[in-house]
């Protein structure tokens, strides 16, 4: 069968190459993993443990900068992927980025018996802070809470041709979610804590829709949207850009103020 | 909410703050909607320590079928035509005497059914003495519109 080139074909790839059918009860049991994931994850201590911290990292920022770390009444939550973005996900590994295709990719294929544990961020949560410097320092923070209750984590310092600046820490905990029958399993999964500044957080909302948008076409070999100056993805995406450089230089001013 | 209902919520451990949760959806349905209610089923399993994890809440009466999906934390509700709509059903069962209606801490049953012409479907995951509400909803809700 020919690659396929949206999610209708993939689906019909599915079962017809894997005999893998999408449905309903795909979907539901997808969204009771999450469901449960994201219900264990908020009970859980070290979820307790970072929000309890967070007025102590507030205060510590403060008296080392003089500034407020976080923006006013800030209180992070936990958003599960949907069913659509995480099936979409799925389609990029198996289908998009995959070079061996017709053949698996690398790691092999991702399917309902392996999905779980091969997408990072079925559950995340978002970290606003007000100023550049505020990014690390609760990367920091965070990573040395997640160390004290004995989580491993990996960070990435993310920075995208679209604008997109952030820190995405990856944490591994293991959850007892349902198999699709009634049984439970445990599972070691990963959960996604991004940290991004109050700009970006704006501009990232403008900006994520054509990233979502450009990373599920097959075909690349349109004009770059770079060079397509009257495209809607032109403007939010350097606006992403200019902003990082923006606070880059209100860091720069800062920490002048703060040396005389 | 019917005193049946409330019953039935009872032997399966619901309790506390999902008992109003229920009762609003079930007023959603058959107040906002102006379905007649005549059943109810929670779909649930039991986790590694033992304890109940509620998923879906379904009502049901002879023409319809309504879902709330992951009802204890979210609003999602969805209904689909029941009556003679059943082109495929499967049951999955361990430790349940589904003829003489027994269980056992141990007993477990799932049931998934499609509606015709569709990839919509329901599914159903019911543990210990639920096994029996389950089978219920089967022969009443399930079997009887399975037709060609």
């Amino acid at each position: 069968m020919d690659k396929p080139r949206n999610i209708e074909e993939y689906k019909k790839w599915l079962k017809d190459e894997l005999s893998i059918t999408i449905n309903s009860r795909t979907e539901n049991h997808y969204n009771s993993i999450a469901n449960k994931i994201k219900a264990d994850f908020l009970s859980s201590k070290v979820w307790n443990d970072i929000l309890s911290q967070l007025n102590d990292y507030n205060t510590e920022y403060l008296a080392k900068t003089n500034y407020q770390l976080l923006v006013t009444d800030f209180k992070p939550e936990l958003v599960t992927k949907s069913f659509s973005s995480f099936f979409e996900k799925t389609f990029r590994k198996n289908i998009v980025f995959n070079k061996n295709f017709p053949k698996p990719p690398y790691n092999g294929w991702v399917t309902p018996d392996n999905w779980i544990e091969n997408t990072n961020d079925i559950l995340r949560t978002f970290f606003v802070v007000k100023y550049l410097d505020g990014v690390e320092f609760l990367m920091e923070k965070i990573q040395n809470c997640l160390k004290q209750n004995s989580l491993d984590c990996k960070n990435h310092f993310e920075a995208r041709d679209e604008g997109y600046y952030a820190v995405h820490l990856y944490t591994f905990n293991d959850f007892d979610i349902p198999k699709i029958d009634w049984d439970t399993e445990i599972k070691s999964i990963s959960i996604e804590l991004q940290i991004t500044t109050q700009l970006q957080e704006v501009i990232g909302k403008l900006t994520h829709q054509f990233y979502e948008g450009r990373r599920v076409k097959l075909d690349k070999s349109d004009k770059k949207w770079q060079w397509n100056y009257e495209s809607e993805e032109f403007t939010a995406n350097y606006l992403g850009h200019i902003l990082h450089y923006v606070e880059g230089m209100i860091m720069e001013v800062r920490n002048k103020q703060l040396k005389k | 909410m019917e005193k049946a209902f409330i019953e039935y919520l009872e032997t399966i451990g619901i309790k506390g703050d999902l008992l109003p949760k229920i009762e609003n959806i079930y007023t959603f349905f058959e107040k906002y909607l102006e379905y007649k209610i005549e059943n109810i089923f929670v779909s649930e399993y039991i986790n590694k320590e033992g304890g109940r994890v509620y998923e879906n809440l379904w009502f049901f009466n002879s023409d319809f079928c309504f879902e709330a999906k992951q009802f204890n934390t979210q609003e999602d509700f969805d209904s689909c035509i029941l009556k003679h709509n059943i082109d495929y059903y499967s049951i999955k069962k361990t430790d349940f005497d589904i003829i003489s209606n027994s269980t056992t801490d141990n007993s477990r049953m799932n049931l998934e059914f499609h509606f015709k012409n569709s990839s919509i479907g329901g599914d159903m995951k019911a543990s210990r003495e639920n096994c029996k509400k389950l089978s219920e909803i089967f022969k009443t809700y399930i079997k009887i519109n399975h037709v060609k």
